[in-house]
């Protein structure tokens, strides 16, 4: 479980990118974040993945406050979660194969062990048959598969995707969100961002953030007062 | 612990691939770091060489040693036995002073005619000495003094003096020389590996996102850091020995013109296992301080 508590994030020298966000994500949530671009969706995405210490207020995860936690602590809780980026930070000087076996590599996980979790991770995305290509040649489809292929490898409890759907047309597009649902019905609490404001089903979290603020936190149909 | 060595493996493995990824690159390290470490080892070569040669001719220290004009011959026997018994005197030659004189005399004849009527030579005995060791020779100098026969006792060995010190000062200067070699080694290396890390920046960026400690983002580097001290130090053996190979190979056609040997000795073993930690060592400093120095500002970044 995650809990933000009157959380507020400043940038030297910026305005607050967050202003007094409280919320809480359970276990097995799929949250959809959605706000206009500077909306401070990533910001709310760093700050819940410990990439970003808050300015204020407090973020519990696990029991630890991330907003206090040491350097060690929060390298563990980091790789709990399986990160998708806006700009994919994919490594374009390896291959499909060697960019998802680096969060295995940062867990200590090589070999046979890794190989088999490679393969499960490529073949769920659809990229199976193109592991030993440069990311530089794969469609933006593709890369972005890739980017959650590296994120599922570790096989997180939670994953966040920072606008997974970004530049593609709606086909492809489909097929990640796909993506998404199978792992949330596997237990999986994914968290993800888009600017679009595309038709939310109600069996989702609903967060919508403007100009730093909290607009909007809807829950799934299920967890509504009947 | 199994895990601890994997992650080790392929820390080198990743190493490994950047070295070949930047084929070129790798190889301008290598040779620069290898010229640099050149510098120092051929003058360590050089001073070696000369070291060994002084010490091939230590027959050459000499004492002359003057008797009074008047001595006893009981007094000579003394002195004489005395000489046998020095464990450092390795020939003893007396020559009475008549001889010595007609010596002299071939030597400064002019036309026949000596220029010196009466001869002003006394007795004297000449040693050759089996050590080079300032101290021995010292100590021996001042007990033949003791002996009331001797008039004078010259020391030939102050050229060997001269030689020792400036032998000492060549080490200095080799010490100093390797120190300052070291350091621009440290310069070049670090600078080299900061650029690398630069260049890997968003490997290190999404690491660090993902969770990894900066022990494990250091490794590659550390790695890379070592491989360049190994090759520098692969290409300055290759340069010494065949600096030796040549010299030796032309040495030989002179030696048989000469009639004496002046081909040159390789360094010791330890000399060049020093060499190769050193330069280990310098890589894996150089790339610790500098990968240190991206992680800080990777992480003031992101
Ligand atoms: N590292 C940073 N330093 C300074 N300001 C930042 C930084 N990151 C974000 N900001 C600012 O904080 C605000 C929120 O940014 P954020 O990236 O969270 O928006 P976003 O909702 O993700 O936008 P987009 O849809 O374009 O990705 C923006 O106005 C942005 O300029
Ligand atoms: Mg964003």
């Amino acid at each position: 479980m995650i809990r933000f508590d009157q959380v507020y994030k400043r940038y030297p020298g910026y305005q607050e990118a967050l202003q007094n966000i409280s919320l809480e994500i359970l276990p097995g949530e799929l949250v959809f974040v959605t706000g206009p671009s500077g909306a401070g969706k990533s910001t709310l995405l760093k700050v819940l993945s410990s990439i970003e210490k808050p300015s204020s207020g407090t973020v519990i995860f696990e029991n630890f406050n991330l907003a206090q936690a040491k350097d060690n602590t929060l390298n563990r809780i980091r790789k709990k979660f399986g990160m998708v980026f806006q700009d994919h930070k994919l490594l374009y000087d390896r291959n499909c194969y060697e960019n998802v076996a680096l969060p295995l590599a940062v867990n200590n996980i090589f070999g046979q062990e890794a190989e088999k979790r490679i393969r499960a991770a490529l073949d769920k995305v659809g990229l199976l048959n193109k592991e030993r290509m440069m990311p530089i040649t794969l469609s933006g489809g593709e890369q972005q598969r890739l980017a959650i292929a590296r994120a599922i490898v570790c096989r997180p409890s939670i994953i966040i995707a920072d606008e997974p759907t970004g530049n593609l047309d709606k086909g492809y597009a489909n097929d990640i969100m796909n993506i998404f649902f199978s792992f949330q019905q596997v237990g999986v609490t994914v968290i993800i961002s888009t600017h679009e404001l595309p038709n939310i089903p109600m069996r989702f979290k609903h967060i919508h953030l403007e100009n730093g603020q909290l607009k909007l936190n809807q829950q799934p149909y299920d967890q509504l007062p009947a | 612990m199994i895990n601890y060595l994997l992650n080790h493996i392929e820390a080198l493995k990743v190493a490994l691939r950047r070295l070949f990824f930047a084929k070129a690159g790798s190889l301008v390290m290598f040779l620069i770091i290898g010229i640099t470490t050149c510098l120092p080892m051929s003058a360590l070569l050089f001073l070696e060489n000369i070291k060994q040669a002084s010490s091939q001719i230590e027959y050459s220290a000499e004492i002359s040693i003057f008797l009074t004009n008047d001595y006893k011959d009981d007094d000579l026997k003394t002195f004489t036995s005395f000489l046998k018994e020095q464990p450092i005197v390795s020939k003893i030659t007396f020559e009475k002073k008549e001889d010595a004189w007609v010596k002299l005399q071939k030597k400064i004849m002019i036309d026949g005619d000596s220029l010196i009527e009466k001869n002003p030579l006394p007795d004297s005995f000449y040693l050759s000495l089996a050590t080079l060791d300032e101290n021995e020779i010292d100590y021996l100098v001042k007990e033949l003094k003791e002996f009331a026969i001797i008039d004078d006792v010259l020391l030939d060995s102050a050229w060997v003096n001269k030689l020792n010190s400036l032998l000492s000062l060549g080490e200095l200067i080799i010490n100093f020389l390797g120190i300052l070699l070291l350091s621009v080694l440290a310069v070049i290396i670090g600078n080299t590996i900061r650029l690398q890390a630069l260049s890997f920046k968003d490997e290190i960026e999404v690491s660090k996102l993902i969770g990894a400690s900066n022990a494990f983002i250091r490794r590659p580097f550390l790695y890379t850091g070592i491989f360049y001290g190994i090759g520098g130090a692969i290409v300055a053996i290759a340069i010494i020995k065949l600096m030796i190979f040549i010299f030796n190979y032309y040495a030989y056609v002179i030696e048989s013109i000469l009639g004496f040997n002046i081909s040159i000795n390789d360094l010791l073993t330890t000399h060049y296992l020093t060499m190769i930690i050193l330069t280990i060592v310098i890589g894996w400093l150089a790339s610790y301080f500098s990968t240190n120095r991206t992680l800080s500002k990777v992480k003031n970044n992101s």
